[in-house]
C-alpha cells in the first residue's frame, strides 16, 4: 500500500510539474489577424425578426440589416432613413430612405420592404410576439384582431424612398421607440418564398441588407459574419471584416480562452470574474432600476402609520450608502439617486439627467440627514424612543444577491437609524404574487426603464402597472399625464422632470441602483460599443491587434 | 430463435411507445408555458402564440397528432428555436456528439481491458495496486474537475491544444480524454474482477497443467470467459457516451446534443424535450435489442432458458 502511495503521490507531482512549467511568452492564438473580431457571446435562439422574443437575437440583427435608425452609444443615429420628421401634432412620422440602398443579393431596397417589415410584425397570422409594441401605430390594434384591413393601418408608403407612420396619439419620440423595438425590413416575395416559419432558421433564409452577411452559423455554438461590401455606407463603416461570435457555455473556459487569446472579447462575463478580469472590464449599467417599493399603506402590524409618514420613508432612504452597497454586492451596477435612465439622451444633444437635473439624495448616504428626517418623523407620528416603531418586513425573490443586497440594506437602517427591519425571500414567482398582494411594508425588486424617461413614471402612477396601489400621489399622476401628451420637447422634458422629483420627494418608489453587465474586451479593441438594452453596436469597431 | 428475436421486437415497440406516451402527458403537467419564460408576455400575447403553434386544443387531439407524425419519423418543430425542426437539430448534433463519443469508445474499450488484464495478471504487485488507485481516482474525480484541470495544463499552460471549441480534429483532443478517462477507469475495475474470478477456475487449472503457453490460457480462456458479462454494460454504455455528456459538451463549447436536453426541458420547448426523448428511447431500445441477440449468440444457454 505505501508503494501505492507513492506513486499516487508522483503522479500528482508530475501534473504539478507539467501544470508550473508554463510558457513565458505570448499568449496570442494563431490565424487571427486583424480583420477579424472574435467574442464569446450569450447566443441566439433564432435570427427571424418576426418571431425573436430574445434581444440577444437583436444584437446579431443589429449586423445584419439596415434600420430605419438605430441606436449608437446611446444616440438614435440614422441609418437606412437619411432623414426623418414628424408632423407639428406629433401624429405623422416621415421617414426618407437614402439612395441606392440593396440588398446583399443586388434588389434594391425600398421603403416597401420596411412597411412589409412592419405588416410582418402585425398580421394575427404570423403570431410575431412583438406586435404589442407597436400599438401606438393607428389601427395597429384593430389590424392584430383582424377588425380592418391592413391599407386602414397607419404605415404608408408614399413612393420608393419614403414611408410614413400615423400615430393613434401624439409621441414626440417615436424615432427612439423605431430604434429601440427595431423595424428591419424584409422582402415580400423573399418572405413567402422561404415561409414566415422558416425565416432566419439558417444562413440561406435571411436577405441582408446590413453591414454584415453571414457565412456560417451552427444554433448554440457559433457564428461567422463576413462584411458585406453593398451595405450604403460599407466604407466608413463596419470595417473589421470577420466577425465571430461563439457560443461558450461555461464562464470558466470563456476566461481561460480570453486570457489565450482565443477570443478577443466576452459578452457579460460571470461576475466571479470582475476582479480577475479588473483592466479588461467594460461595464453598461442602464435599462432598469432597482427600486425599493414602500407600500404606504403598511403590511406588519401598526406599519401603516410609519410607513405612511413621507419623513420615516425619506430617513430610510437617506441611510443607505448606495455606492458602497453597489461596490459590495454586485460592482457592476451604479448607485442611482433620479428615476431617470442617465442613458437617456436629453434634447440638446447631450444626456437628459444632465440637461434637467433634480434636487435628490446623495449617492453615498446622509446619515445626519436620515437621523434628522426619523426625528421629525417620530415627533409627527409621537413616538419617544425608535424601540416604539413597528418592525417592518423587505420582501424579495431567493437568489443569493438579492440575500445581500437585502441585508445590507437592513445592517445600514439598524446601525444609522436602529430600525429593525426583516428580510424575507421567497421563490420568483410566490415573490411577485407578494408584490401584487401588497403583502410587505418594503418590496425589492427591478424595472425596466424602456424607451424614454416617461415610460417607467408612466407605470409608476397610481394607476400604472408597476404600481400595484401601494403609493399615490395625485401631483405626480398629473405631471406624468401631463408630460406624456406634451408635444413641445422642451416642455415635455421639464415636466418629466418635475414628475422626477416629486417621486424622489415623496420616497413612495425609491431608486437604489441602476442594474447592469460586465463585459470583457482586449486593450487592443476599439469602438466597442454594446447597448444598454440590445444591439451589438460596432459600426466603429478596430482591432489592433 | 425466429420467435425469440420477434418477442423482443414486439416488447421494443411497446417501450418506445410508452415512453413517448408518457413523456407527452407528463411534460405537460409541467407548471408554465413556453412562451412564459423568456421575456415578459402579456397573457393575450401568450395566448396568441400558443394557438399559434396549436397547443390549446384538447391534450388528446395534440397527442394523436404527435403519434401520427412521430409514425412518420416527423417529431415537429421547436418552439423555442423557430423555424428549426427537431429532426434537423437532432441531424445536426448527434453526428458531433456521437464523433465524440466513439472517440472516447474507441480509446476507452481496449485500454480499460488491457489494464484490467494486467491489473488482474499481477494482482498484489505495485502495478496492480497503481492502476487500482488510478481507477478510484478516474471513477471519483468529477468530469467537470477534470476537464478543467486539462484545459489549464494543456491549453493555458503547455499552450498545444485550444481551450475549446469543435473544428478541427485536434479541438477533439480533451474533450475526448476527458470522457474517456472515466470510461477507462471504471472499464479497467469490471475487468480486473472478472478476471480474477475466472483465474481460479478448473479450466484455467487444467489448462496450466496441459502445459499451455501462458499467453494462450489468457487469450482462448479467460479472456473470452471473463469477457462476457460486460457485453450488456457495453451496449449501454455506448447509448450513453452517443447521446453525448452534457458536461464535456458544455465545458469545452462542443455543440453537440447534451445542452438541447438540459435546455429544452428549463425551457418548456416541449416538442425538442419529446422528440429528443423518443429519439434516445429508439436508440436505447434499438441497443438493448440488438446486444440481447449478441448475447444469445454469445451464450447458447440465455436463448435456451427463454
Amino acid at each position: 500500500m505505501k508503494k501505492a502511495l507513492a506513486l499516487l503521490l508522483a503522479m500528482i507531482m508530475v501534473i504539478g510539474m507539467l501544470a508550473g512549467c508554463g510558457t513565458t511568452g505570448g499568449g496570442e492564438a494563431e490565424g487571427t489577424t486583424s480583420d477579424t473580431f472574435t467574442m464569446a457571446y450569450n447566443g441566439v435562439v433564432t435570427l427571424n425578426s418576426v418571431m425573436t422574443q430574445a434581444s440577444n437575437d437583436h444584437n446579431v440583427l443589429y449586423l445584419l440589416q439596415a434600420q430605419l435608425v438605430r441606436y449608437y452609444d446611446g444616440q438614435v443615429e440614422k441609418d437606412a432613413a437619411e432623414s426623418y420628421e414628424m408632423s407639428e401634432d406629433a401624429t405623422v412620422w416621415t421617414f426618407h430612405l437614402r439612395d441606392g440602398l440593396v440588398w446583399s443579393n443586388g434588389e434594391a431596397l425600398t421603403a416597401a420592404d420596411y412597411a412589409y417589415g412592419v405588416k410582418c410584425l402585425l398580421d394575427p397570422g404570423m403570431g410575431s410576439p412583438q406586435a404589442s409594441s407597436w400599438t401606438m401605430i393607428k389601427n395597429a390594434e384593430k389590424f392584430m384582431n383582424g377588425e380592418v384591413a391592413w391599407e386602414e393601418v397607419g404605415v404608408k408608403v408614399i413612393d420608393e424612398k419614403t414611408i410614413e407612420f400615423t400615430l393613434e396619439q401624439p409621441l414626440t419620440s417615436f424615432d427612439q421607440t423605431v430604434a429601440c423595438k427595431h423595424i428591419y425590413p424584409l422582402n415580400q416575395a423573399f418572405v413567402e418564398s422561404v415561409g414566415v416559419n422558416n425565416l432566419g432558421s439558417s444562413i440561406d433564409t435571411i436577405m441582408y441588407s446590413g453591414g454584415y452577411t453571414m457565412t456560417e452559423w451552427v444554433l448554440e455554438s457559433s457564428i461567422t459574419l463576413q462584411k458585406n461590401p453593398s451595405y450604403w455606407d460599407a466604407e466608413n463603416q463596419f470595417q473589421v471584416e470577420t466577425i465571430k461570435l461563439l457560443e461558450v457555455e461555461d464562464p470558466n473556459t470563456e476566461v481561460a480562452m480570453f486570457e489565450n487569446g482565443e477570443v478577443d472579447a466576452i459578452e457579460e462575463m460571470a461576475s466571479q470574474y470582475y476582479d480577475h478580469l479588473a483592466d479588461y472590464r467594460y461595464d453598461n449599467a442602464g435599462g432598469g432600476f432597482m427600486f425599493l417599493w414602500m407600500n404606504t399603506h403598511g403590511y406588519s402590524e401598526g406599519a401603516d402609520k410609519v410607513m405612511g409618514n413621507v419623513n420615516f420613508r425619506k430617513a430610510l432612504s437617506y441611510a443607505i450608502d448606495r455606492d458602497a452597497t453597489c461596490l459590495a454586492v454586485d460592482s457592476a451596477t451604479k448607485a442611482a439617486n433620479n428615476p431617470i435612465d442617465p442613458n437617456f439622451p436629453g434634447i440638446n444633444g447631450g444626456k437628459f439627467v444632465d440637461e434637467y437635473p433634480i434636487e435628490t439624495y446623495p449617492t453615498n448616504g446622509d446619515v445626519a440627514k436620515a437621523q434628522e428626517y426619523l426625528t421629525k418623523a417620530m415627533e409627527e407620528l409621537g413616538y419617544a424612543d425608535v424601540s416604539e416603531i413597528p418592525a417592518l418586513t423587505i420582501v424579495t425573490w431567493d437568489t443569493a444577491i438579492q440575500k445581500t443586497l437585502g441585508e445590507a440594506l437592513t445592517d445600514q437602517w439598524k446601525q444609522n437609524l436602529g430600525v429593525d427591519v426583516q428580510l424575507e425571500q421567497y421563490v420568483i414567482g410566490t415573490a411577485i404574487g407578494k408584490f401584487y398582494e401588497q403583502t410587505y411594508d418594503i418590496f425589492l425588486i427591478t424595472w425596466e426603464t424602456d424607451v424614454k424617461p416617461t415610460d417607467l413614471l408612466q407605470a409608476m402612477t397610481s394607476t400604472g402597472e408597476a404600481n400595484p396601489g401601494i403609493w399615490a400621489n395625485a401631483e405626480f399622476d398629473q405631471l406624468v399625464a401631463d408630460a406624456i401628451a406634451e408635444v413641445d420637447p422642451a416642455k415635455q422634458a421639464e415636466l418629466t422632470q418635475k414628475a422626477a422629483q416629486v417621486m424622489i420627494d415623496d420616497a413612495g418608489i425609491i431608486p437604489l441602483h441602476l442594474n447592469g453587465t460586465v463585459h470583457a474586451k482586449k486593450e487592443y479593441v476599439d469602438g466597442f460599443v454594446i447597448g444598454v438594452s440590445d444591439g451589438f453596436q460596432f459600426s466603429k469597431l478596430v482591432v489592433n491587434k | 430463435m425466429k420467435k425469440y428475436i420477434l418477442k423482443r421486437f414486439f416488447i421494443s415497440l411497446i417501450t418506445i411507445w410508452l415512453i413517448a406516451t408518457c413523456c407527452f402527458f407528463l411534460l405537460r403537467t409541467l407548471p408554465g408555458n413556453p412562451f412564459a419564460t423568456q421575456q415578459l408576455l402579456s397573457p393575450e400575447m401568450q395566448e396568441r402564440m400558443m394557438e399559434y403553434y396549436g397547443l390549446n386544443g384538447p391534450l388528446s387531439e395534440q397527442y394523436l397528432t404527435f403519434m401520427k407524425n412521430l409514425l412518420h419519423g416527423d417529431f415537429g418543430s421547436s418552439l423555442k428555436y423557430t423555424g428549426q425542426s427537431v429532426n434537423g437539430i437532432i441531424a445536426s448534433t448527434f453526428p458531433v456528439s456521437a464523433q465524440l463519443g466513439l472517440q472516447a469508445y474507441l480509446i476507452s474499450f481496449p485500454i480499460g481491458i488491457l489494464f484490467g488484464i494486467i491489473a488482474a495478471r499481477n494482482r498484489g504487485r505495485t502495478i496492480d495496486y497503481s492502476l487500482v488507485a488510478f481507477s478510484v481516482l478516474g471513477v471519483s474525480v468529477p468530469v467537470f474537475v477534470l476537464a478543467s484541470l486539462l484545459q489549464y495544463i494543456f491549453a493555458i499552460k503547455l499552450q498545444i491544444l485550444p481551450v475549446a471549441l469543435w473544428s478541427s480534429m485536434k479541438h477533439t483532443i480533451l474533450p475526448t480524454i476527458t470522457l474517456a478517462i472515466g470510461s477507462i477507469a471504471s472499464k479497467t475495475r469490471l475487468m480486473r474482477t472478472l478476471m480474477l474470478e475466472v483465474i481460479t477456475e478448473d479450466y484455467v487449472k487444467t489448462a496450466k497443467a496441459k502445459g499451455l503457453p501462458a499467453w494462450k490460457i489468457v487469450w482462448n480462456h479467460q479472456i473470452r470467459n471473463a469477457i462476457i458479462p460486460m457485453i450488456p454494460s457495453l451496449g449501454m454504455e455506448i447509448v450513453s457516451i452517443l447521446m453525448g455528456s452534457f458536461v464535456v459538451e458544455q465545458i469545452y463549447s462542443v455543440p453537440g446534443i447534451g445542452a438541447y436536453f438540459v435546455n429544452s426541458v428549463r425551457s418548456l420547448d416541449y416538442t425538442m424535450t419529446l422528440g429528443l426523448t423518443v429519439f434516445l428511447a429508439i436508440f436505447v431500445v434499438t441497443a438493448n435489442f440488438i446486444i440481447d441477440l449478441i448475447y444469445g449468440l454469445v451464450d447458447p444457454r440465455i436463448r435456451v432458458t427463454k
